[in-house]
């Protein structure tokens, strides 16, 4: 019997980048970003995304099993999710809900509209929504450990404002393990007129119709001394990742770039609405925190690893371009305007839903021919 | 309870309905477009399937037809000749008795072997693209076994067997034309019940190399054309073809090809015929 | 660093040109027997003009062209016709073909192999000299090249551009032909610009061939006048740079309509190598009846830039470079983004095969569910959403597919080589095409029987 030759269609060479590699990227690239939630929150900030990355991917075996559809575990997708939906929660939630965030993620947000490739949502997002609707107490509790590495729940130090090294230095000399404040963000929207007289070191606070902001909190939060959820708090390791995804070429500038501007030249423009004792007032145009809104918050993580999500973003350049902005635009009026000190998630969702439509919209101009059209289909 | 909100709420939803109400009551008077309800009638006794069979634009597009422009009544062959009968009484004529069609393979497979491993997509159309090598089995005339027939039939009637050859179901098959027209290798035939005899494979190859590469391959041989007393079977370009207006279904040639290439499907078809007959008899009393 | 001309869109698949890009061009034995296919090019195939055991002479014409789009077939040796029969060709088709038994003598043909001046000859003479021997284009398209020089009443062309870019990865053969051979491919473009009366020539090379570069334009510099300007481009490194309608747009910025030929807009593009074939058909009185062939690939131990005769079974060249047959799992004629996989040893070398890959990968198309991540859009050269095409192709919708300009793409395989879903892409839409294809040719039918 002669040699039996192989025959494939064309072409014989094919990238080495496969789905498995785009997504392992992802998780490398995630990773400085929960080296410091273990070193900011100890062990438990990662005992919660191990629940949900574990939840994430036996959730997709058994859909998969379930929908006799080949399983597809080894591509890494349903690990990302999990890592993702872990990073947006708050370190001290309790081991229920990243367990139900992961289902909710995987089962009903990815296989329910038929997996990988299919969904029109982020999972994670979705995830983190239908966590936000269903434990609001666990989801903004507002409690962090006071201590680096610390996370015993014995006696608790209550302060809203504040820097990050005043509160836990209240807390230290007050002997508790755990304080209950606001994130940047919720400070940002409780903002008063404090007449000038300001008696927390670090507050953020009004003055003169304008949000007073030290440069030394903004630096805390860009390096991660601050409070919030796991995979949020360092805006450098985010950056980090971000900027790791860039160079590998697994994501491209389009979104991260579009969105980021967005919001920093938005929140630089618009007025943001603050009590000055009497009334809802509003701060002056063109003088806004732009930088507090980009560093606090999750704003890099939207920007870098949920916008940039392959399945729910636009294909096109331009679409991307439009998707940031739109992504953006949501994100800033949620947060100065909306009922929700922090506007990633729901803005990129709600962008989601729309990237049909901006694909539509963005159709390249086929080669040799005057113009693009969307087809009915 | 706040009775005068109340009242405005349902005053107004109340007038909205109202006044809705009259525009689409006008709407449907003024806009009125007659249909023929034969139309409808015909439209539920087809089958609903849409396989193209009759050669209109779906099922209605056909009961459009025999309605308007008077086409004949007896082209749905999945609904075979009790849809026939029945168009006929709506539309107050007399058709034929339509006899049952059925698909079939021209192609046993016949362990023929391969030339080359094949990776790509499991479409036999697609195994034809020039430069694909024209499926993996050394015979180019026969079935290149990716399904695409079983894919294609809107009835479920054609499965693959172990061998990755199409089996028709008769008792699910309309005859409805799509596996032929998917076939790359033309292979599927659609022909009546009552013709039951049928050479089962279309290499041109010559005879030797049939005889190499398949059990189930015509190999020339001539033995049918010398067997047949009607001078109804010739081997034309190394391959039995039967000539239909000449052919009695003796079945005579069926017994001397040695590689068992020509078929008599009499008997199958025959016990399937009463079958359906006595059901059809214990179905009216 | 300044920017390269290109086009947009476009991947970066990494170009195994090492492999053979140093062996100088060597011929190739002559096999005892050549099998001749008589379609080798795209139109009509040519009809046999000899019988069995005729006696024929290297560059007889044994296949004569049948209309205007096809090309005349030449005998590559001298010899006996052994037989006439069927086999199987590098474009993927099963043709009709001649056995030659060679003599070992390879005496040419009368007038053949004696040198000319064309200085005089007219545009239509040169055009008439290379119908005659049979010229078709060498980078693979195997477009008959008389046609593509003989543009309808109104057309005029005013840019030819020679593609000597190669950009499919593996193919050394164009490269090694620029280096060792570039006057006879300057001359051979001068010739082309004469016959359809242009003044401008412009020979484009990929950045990743330096040395190539620098010896073209020394040539053209040398050979340039006022009323034949000629000048080599260098373009940036990427696939498919090489594509007609890429280079065009890379050098001349101009788009070739959909569903137009480049004679549209004033262009005409030839490869390097049927460039070097025009010379010797015009300076040399030489049809076409040898090529060069890249031959190699992984399990290829020797890899060479082989002068093989057309007709040569492409298992002699490989086992003449000395390949691995247990290793190799696939055989590719042509480069490894376009080229067709084979698996008949016997087959014949055919006038358009510029490489032939023995390949140990076997790539499997074990594919996913699209992800959407956007990679083919930027890669397609045709702008057009190939993610959109293939999940159309998977559902077998493909008459949806035209509307989605399926019939645009220049199946480049850009768009499946970038593909982390290891989508079959181009597959789906040769498919799509083939059956649309079919569709309209059942429509006419349709409309002719009313």
């Amino acid at each position: 019997m002669a040699k039996q030759f192989v025959i494939t269609p064309s072409p014989h060479l094919k990238t080495k980048e496969d789905i498995g590699a785009i997504m392992r990227a992802v998780c490398l690239a995630l990773a400085p970003a929960f080296i410091f939630a273990l070193y900011r929150f100890g062990y438990w900030s990662i005992a919660v995304t191990a629940i949900a990355v574990v939840t994430a991917v036996v959730t997709e075996a058994i859909c998969q099993r379930l929908r006799h559809v080949p399983y597809t575990v080894d591509d890494y997708s349903a690990v990302v999710t999990g890592l993702l939906l872990a990073a947006v929660l708050p370190p001290n939630v309790a081991w229920y809900v990243p367990f139900v965030g992961s289902i909710v993620a995987i089962g009903i947000a990815k296989h329910c509209f038929g997996g990988l490739g299919c969904n029109i949502w982020n999972p994670a997002l979705m995830g983190r929504a239908f966590l936000q609707a269903a434990f609001p107490t666990e989801i903004n509790s507002g409690t962090w450990p006071a201590a680096k590495g610390e996370s015993l729940l014995t006696s608790i130090y209550t302060n809203i404002n504040g820097s990050f090294d005043f509160l836990v230095e209240s807390a230290k000399q007050v002997g508790a393990d755990v304080i209950t404040s606001a994130t940047p963000l919720e400070q940002l929207t409780r903002v008063v007129d404090v007449a000038g007289k300001v008696e927390i070191p670090g507050a953020i606070y009004v003055q003169n119709g304008v949000i007073q902001v030290s440069n030394s909190q903004i630096f805390d939060v860009f390096m991660g001394n601050t409070f919030g959820c796991i995979g949020e708090i360092s805006a450098l390791a985010l950056l980090l990742g971000g900027i790791y995804l860039l160079g590998k070429k697994i994501i491209t500038w389009h979104i991260p770039f579009a969105y980021i501007a967005t919001v920093a030249l938005l929140g630089w423009i618009l007025p943001a609405p603050y009590s000055n004792g009497e009334a809802t007032a509003y701060t002056a145009w063109f003088t806004g925190p732009w930088l507090m809104h980009v560093v606090g918050g999750g704003l890099f993580i939207g920007a870098f690893f949920m916008a940039t999500d392959m399945v729910t973003s636009p294909m096109s350049r331009l679409g991307k371009l439009l998707f940031g902005c739109g992504c953006g635009l949501l994100t800033i009026v949620i947060r100065i305007y909306g009922g929700y000190p922090e506007g990633v998630c729901y803005s990129i969702l709600l962008m989601n839903t729309v990237v049909p439509m901006i694909d539509c919209w963005t159709r390249p101009r086929v080669y040799g021919t005057a113009k693009a059209s969307c087809p009915k289909h | 309870m706040d009775w005068k909100a109340l009242s405005i709420a349902l005053g107004s939803m109340a007038g909205i309905g109202a006044v809705l109400g009259i525009v689409l009551a006008w709407g449907s008077k003024r806009f009125f477009v007659k249909v023929d309800e034969r139309v409808e009638q015909v439209e539920a006794i087809l089958p609903g399937v849409n396989c193209g069979a009759c050669g209109f634009p779906g099922c209605s597009g056909y009961a459009e037809a025999i309605v308007t422009s008077e086409a004949t009544m007896t082209l749905c062959s999945p609904g075979g000749a009790e849809c026939a009968h029945d168009i006929a009484r709506i539309m107050g004529a007399e058709v034929e008795a339509v006899e049952p069609k059925y698909a079939l393979t021209a192609c046993q497979g016949g362990n023929v072997p391969n030339r080359f491993d094949y990776s790509g997509v499991h479409d036999c159309r697609a195994a034809v693209v020039p430069g694909m090598g024209g499926g993996i089995k050394h015979c180019t005339y026969g079935c290149i076994g990716y399904g695409t027939c079983a894919r294609a039939c809107p009835f479920g009637a054609i499965t693959m067997n172990d061998k990755q050859m199409p089996v028709i179901d008769e008792e699910k098959c309309t005859g409805c034309g799509r596996c032929v027209e998917v076939c790359p290798r033309d292979l599927n035939r659609i022909d009546r019940e009552s013709r039951t005899v049928f050479v089962l494979c279309t290499s041109h190859d010559k005879g030797a190399v049939t005889n190499k590469i398949c059990d189930h391959g015509c190999i020339a041989c001539k033995k049918c054309e010398q067997e047949c007393p009607f001078d109804a079977i010739h081997v034309i370009d190394n391959l039995a073809v039967i000539d239909y207006e000449k052919c009695k279904l003796c079945g005579k040639c069926v017994d001397v090809c040695p590689k068992g290439v020509i078929v008599n499907l009499r008997k199958e078809r025959r016990a399937r015929k009463q079958a359906r007959e006595t059901a059809a008899k214990e179905a009216t009393t | 660093m300044a920017f390269l001309k290109t086009f947009k869109g476009g991947v970066h698949p990494p170009d195994h040109k090492q492999l053979s890009k140093d062996a100088a061009i060597t011929e190739a034995m002559v096999p005892e027997l050549l099998t001749v296919p008589m379609a080798q090019h795209i139109g009509k195939p040519a009809q046999p003009v000899v019988k069995v055991t005729d006696e024929v002479k290297r560059g007889q014409v044994i296949g004569e062209s049948q209309g205007f789009v096809s090309a005349n077939v030449h005998s590559p040796v001298s010899g006996k016709v052994k037989r006439i029969t069927e086999c199987n060709t590098p474009l993927g088709t099963k043709t009709q073909a001649i056995l030659i038994e060679n003599d070992g003598q390879d005496t040419w043909a009368e007038g053949c192999n004696v040198e000319s001046n064309p200085e005089n000859l007219t545009p239509k003479e040169i055009r008439s000299r290379i119908a005659d021997a049979g010229i078709v284009g060498m980078g693979g398209a195997t477009f008959p090249t008389h046609v593509k020089l003989s543009p309808p009443e109104g057309k005029t062309i005013d840019t030819v551009l020679l593609n000597g870019v190669e950009c499919e990865p593996y193919l050394t053969s164009d490269y090694r032909l620029m280096l060792e051979s570039p006057d006879t491919i300057v001359k051979g473009l001068q010739l082309v610009m004469r016959a359809v009366n242009c003044n401008n020539g412009y020979i484009g090379v990929e950045a990743n061939k330096p040395d190539a570069f620098k010896i073209m334009e020394k040539t053209c510099k040398e050979l340039s006048s006022s009323d034949a300007r000629l000048a080599a481009v260098m373009l940036e490194v990427k696939y498919p740079q090489g594509g007609e309608k890429q280079l065009i747009e890379a050098v001349l910025n101009r788009e070739v309509p959909s569903g137009r030929l480049p004679m549209d807009i004033g262009a005409l593009v030839q490869n390097v190598g049927s460039s070097h074939a025009i010379y010797q058909a015009c300076y040399l009185n030489r049809p076409l009846t040898e090529r060069i062939v890249a031959v190699t690939g992984e399990a290829v131990a020797e890899p060479a830039n082989l002068l093989a005769r057309i007709g040569t079974p492409i298992g002699d060249l490989l086992r003449h470079c000395r390949f691995d047959e247990e290793k190799a799992v696939k055989l590719i004629c042509g480069g490894p983004m376009m080229g067709l996989a084979h698996f008949d040893l016997e087959m014949p070398v055919n006038k358009g095969m510029s490489g032939l890959l023995a390949l140990t990968d076997a790539s499997d198309w074990d594919f996913r569910h699209c992800i959407r991540c956007g990679r083919c859009v930027d890669g397609c050269a045709a702008h057009l959403l190939p993610s959109e095409l293939s999940i159309i192709g998977e559902s077998g919708r493909f008459l949806d597919a035209e509307e989605a300009n399926v019939m645009d793409c220049i199946e480049c395989g850009a768009c499946t080589y970038v593909c982390p879903a290891r989508r079959p892409i181009v597959q789906w839409i040769k498919l799509a095409k083939q059956e649309i294809m079919k569709e309209r040719l059942r429509k006419a039918e349709q409309a002719k029987a009313v």
